[in-house]
């Protein structure tokens, strides 16, 4: 399996990716996953979604739907796609750190 | 924006390109040319951690790239004893791989053969796939002569073959229509997968959802809490644009209808606007029903993997319907779901003789072609309400809407579930367009993605095999401004999206229900001046 | 038994093989079939399903009952139903695709198998004495057209016809060359010779029927006879007909009992009416929902959620 080194951590990743380790994300981790989504620097909105992201996760062990995400940061989604040019479940929802979301999604 | 894009992105493919389809097959034999497996044309292995969680054998970290797929010691044993035994336990099995006549009716009638000219993507020849070894190692004439009848031997390179080609196949048995003998692609393809299965070589886009609906109750891995406040979510949004609260009954027994439908519409758009769509129109006609966050799936990647775990994921509906003590089951809009549910769930996980014979608790109909297993599909409901004026609709706020209709595969061909949602549809909105003849009912074309074919690692696959679906709707597009697709499945309100916006952009994908719940009229509503999707009613204004 | 060595071999030893051959590999693989049990009810449907009393069900294309589906699998073994459907996909610029109904495939179908029926009856009084009156109106039919000295059966012209089309159809597509294999031709070329030998016995040689038919009832009875006036030409129809005997069962021919059994066919559309058994169904671990609720027990209290256990 593929890995990232981002300083001292080691963390494997998938095929496209996602961690596979949730445990070892950190903020270096997430800056070190945004290059690989094309975003060069994780701005206050980057964060704005990535914390959101993250809380809903911890809280749900799932991704939220697109529309709870925007509605609760107060993002329209083609903000989101301006932030993240993968989109909210690829680009950000890999640097938040979360899995690729599988099934009929 | 300057990104590169990747191989699982649509935008990576040009429409020239893709569309420089040559039916003509080449020169080299089939048995004889190697099997390419690039990016974008196949899907990811399965992850050790969701395969070994529900048992499967040799659970391992591979790559297709790579030219060692870390096959356990004895495959060959285990592929030959698994053919042997499948044999014995599926006469469906046998008579396919004994009676083809190689004709030809079903070569083009493929949509992956139709999108690629790929001459493996023929039905027939992806059947030969294992027919081949069935001929060579099962067969008198075989095990006497060869390849002279049509053997071959079974390699590491056949293995990889199958992986590529039963995994470039949606079973969505539009072949098996034109087939004189009924031969049935679905069911080979399914004896193949779960022959690769025996082996290790399995996917991750069925493995990983079915793991978690083993665990979770749903594929998406959605936990008890998480559902409630979707749901909640759901229903705070009905408020927003209806004025009207609705209830959101989760685990409660002595509910007289439980309620099951594919996790994908608590998460993906535009399902979750069908999802809405239920919870309006269940509280409007006063339903006593019920969600579960036990059974919260009604699809069943089990299907696209083998028939153990498709029994044993699909059980828990009974169970759930047992343990909640509610008298029958309604189903929401989803494909395979319906496969399962109407040809093996009362085989399967049956008789479900703690239920009642379902009766719609608002026109008093019995549902009685439903009588053995107790579940009815929404479209049926929602039809019989209809019929029986039950429901008061505005179809001129879905106006704005120009309407078609894609059957998906399994409603149409495993079940003939096709005037119901038409009935529905034609309630409650007044432009609605069919596509050409060739291309719905029976012989509807796939989204391209079923089946567990819905990664984004395999985009080129989906993108060849929805083309022909694709350019359907193009058809009407052009033809009668259609700007929305209707469909009663969640992975085809996923898949087509991405289908429609590269072969017929503008043309955006709903569920049935959230065009009925456009038009709804429900007591105590504001003035409507937005549909589900928030979008105004009346653009002009 | 009075037979010369060469007569005794094409004449008894190898139709007597064949037959034993077709009828024992036909009963072998026919009961190996039906020895494997139809676990599930995988019926393919055509058109509307019976629901509603007022949305018209199809009962043709998608069955009911089982006489429906009795009726289904009759329509596909007598005129080849599915093969109506047949279209043609081609793509052109644009890009476009049209499907045109593509009905040749079927015509050429049909006159082939019925003409070989025909054919095989028609046969029958080299087989029976008393010749039954019915295969005489048969033959009286099939010779209506009183085309040529003696009369040439409608049956052999359209059984030749069909037979060469269906084989040039094969070779003119590069689709289908693609995916035929040797088993394909095979049969083709063996029936189109013993057409070919049975006509010219018929037509060119001054073979003797009354002879044929002694020759014939002898093998018919298990007491050869030498027989004179037999064409050697007749003893290569015989052959082929014998290799064909003996090749059948082990071979694509068996698609006409294959249709018969075909569990996408001959099943009803009924399994939530009715249940449908499977002999093995095996039991499997399932995740119980007492096991769920234990890991998320404390989470759907939080969350509201009733339980089961407190």
């Amino acid at each position: 399996m593929a890995q990232i080194v981002v300083g001292d951590v080691t963390i494997e990743v998938d095929e496209d990716g996602f961690i596979q380790e949730p445990e070892k994300w950190n903020v270096k981790v997430a800056q070190a996953l945004a290059e690989t989504e094309y975003v060069n620097e994780l701005t206050e909105g980057h964060w704005r979604l990535v914390n959101y992201l993250r809380e809903y996760y911890q809280k749900f062990g799932v991704a939220p739907m697109i529309r709870k995400l925007c509605k609760e940061t107060g993002m329209k989604l083609a903000e989101i796609y301006e932030l993240f040019p993968t989109g909210p479940a690829k680009g950000a929802c890999k640097v938040a750190g979360l899995a690729k979301p599988t099934g009929c999604v | 924006m300057a990104v590169n894009v990747k191989p699982d992105q649509p935008e990576y493919y040009n429409h020239e390109q893709l569309t420089q389809i040559d039916y003509r097959p080449p020169a080299q034999a089939w048995e004889s040319r190697p099997v390419t497996i690039r990016p974008g044309s196949f899907l990811h292995p399965a992850k050790p951690k969701g395969a070994s969680s529900l048992g499967l054998p040799h659970p391992r970290q591979w790559s297709p790239m790579d030219e060692d797929w870390k096959l356990p010691a004895d495959w060959k044993e285990i592929i030959i004893t698994g053919m042997k035994e499948r044999l014995e336990k599926y006469r469906s099995f046998k008579i396919f791989m004994d009676t083809c006549v190689r004709c030809g009716a079903c070569a083009d009638k493929c949509h992956f053969f139709i999108g690629s000219g790929d001459p493996r993507n023929m039905p027939v020849l992806r059947a030969e796939l294992l027919r081949s070894i069935y001929r060579n190692d099962f067969t008198l004439t075989g095990r006497l002569l060869g390849t002279l009848a049509g053997g071959r031997e079974l390699t590491v390179d056949v293995i990889k073959e199958w992986f590529a080609y039963f995994y470039q196949c949606t079973e969505c048995r539009r072949c098996s229509v034109f087939c004189p003998f009924g031969i049935d692609t679905a069911e080979i393809t399914m004896m193949a997968r779960e022959l690769l299965q025996l082996v290790g070589v399995s996917v991750n886009w069925i493995i990983e959802p079915a793991a978690n609906c083993d665990r979770t109750g749903n594929h998406l891995g959605i936990q008890p809490h998480g559902m409630k406040d979707t749901l909640e979510f759901f229903a705070d949004e009905i408020e927003e644009l209806t004025g009207v609260r609705v209830n959101v009954p989760i685990n409660k027994k002595g509910a007289e209808i439980l309620f099951v439908t594919p996790s994908g519409d608590l998460l993906a758009d535009p399902g979750t606007y069908t999802c809405m769509g239920y919870l309006a129109l269940f509280h409007e006609i006063g339903l006593n029903y019920t969600w579960s966050t036990y059974a919260s799936e009604g699809g069943n990647f089990g299907l696209f993997s083998s028939a153990d775990l498709m029994k044993r994921l699909n059980a828990k509906i009974f169970a759930e319907a047992r343990r909640l003590g509610v008298r029958w089951i309604l189903g929401g809009e989803c494909g395979h779901m319906w496969r399962v549910v109407h040809q093996y769930m009362d085989t399967m996980n049956g008789p479900a003789d703690f239920l009642d014979v379902p009766v719609s608790p608002v026109t008093g109909t019995r549902f009685s072609h439903a009588r053995s297993t107790k579940m009815v599909h929404i479209a049926e409901f929602t039809a019989d309400l209809v019929k029986n004026g039950r429901l008061t609709l505005d179809a001129s706020r879905n106006d704005r809407l120009r309407v078609t209709f894609h059957d998906s595969c399994n409603p149409a061909r495993a079940m003939g579930l096709i005037e119901e949602p038409r009935a529905v549809l034609k309630s409650v909105c007044r432009n609605f367009f069919e596509m050409p003849e060739e291309t719905i009912r029976e012989k509807t074309l796939c989204c391209g993605g079923g089946a567990g074919l819905g990664a984004g690692e395999n985009m080129e696959v989906r993108l060849r095999g929805g083309m022909a679906r694709g350019l359907a709707v193009k058809h009407v597009r052009d033809a009668h401004g259609v700007n929305r697709l209707a469909t009663i499945c969640a992975i085809d309100r996923v898949t087509l999206t991405t289908v429609c916006d590269y072969w017929a952009p503008g043309v955006k994908v709903a569920g049935l229900h959230e065009l009925v719940a456009n038009a709804l009229v429900m007591k105590g509503q504001k003035k409507r001046t937005h549909d589900f999707r928030h979008e105004p009613l009346d653009p002009e204004s | 038994m009075d037979v010369p060595g060469l007569c005794l071999f094409f004449g008894v030893i190898v139709p007597s093989l064949a037959v034993v051959s077709f009828f024992g590999g036909f009963a072998w693989k026919a009961i190996g079939w039906a020895r494997s049990p139809v676990p599930f009810h995988i019926p393919i449907t055509c058109g509307q399903q019976r629901s509603l009393p007022w949305i018209r069900s199809n009962r043709l294309d998608n069955p009911h009952t089982p006489m429906g589906a009795a009726l289904r699998v009759a329509l596909a073994v007598l005129l080849f139903r599915p093969l109506l459907r047949n279209t043609m996909t081609e793509i052109y610029a644009g890009p476009k695709l049209t499907y045109a109904p593509s009905r040749w495939l079927w015509l050429f179908a049909v006159m082939f198998h019925w003409s070989m029926l025909v054919i095989v009856l028609r046969h029958l009084r080299l087989f029976v004495e008393p010749v039954p009156a019915w295969v005489l109106t048969l033959q009286r039919f099939d010779r209506f057209f009183e085309v040529g000295h003696p009369v040439i059966h409608a049956s052999t012209v359209l059984f030749v016809l069909g037979l060469g089309l269906l084989l040039l159809r094969r070779l003119s597509s590069p689709q289908l060359r693609y995916i035929s294999i040797l088993n394909d031709y095979f049969p083709l070329f063996l029936l189109l010779g013993i057409g070919a030998t049975g006509t010219l016995l018929r037509h060119y040689s001054n073979s003797d029927a009354a002879a044929i038919k002694e020759f014939v009832m002898g093998l018919v009875t298990l007491s050869p006879l030498a027989v004179s006036g037999i064409p050697a030409l007749f003893y290569v129809h015989l052959f082929l007909v014998s290799v064909l005997l003996a090749y059948f069962p082990w071979s694509k021919l068996m698609h006409m009992p294959g249709v018969l059994m075909s569990p996408t066919l001959n099943l009803a559309n009924n399994s939530r009416a009715v249940r449908h058994v499977n002999p093995w169904n095996p039991p499997v671990g399932v995740h119980s929902y007492a096991e769920y609720e234990d890991e998320f027990r404390g989470r759907m209290i939080e969350a509201g959620l009733p339980v089961d256990k407190l």
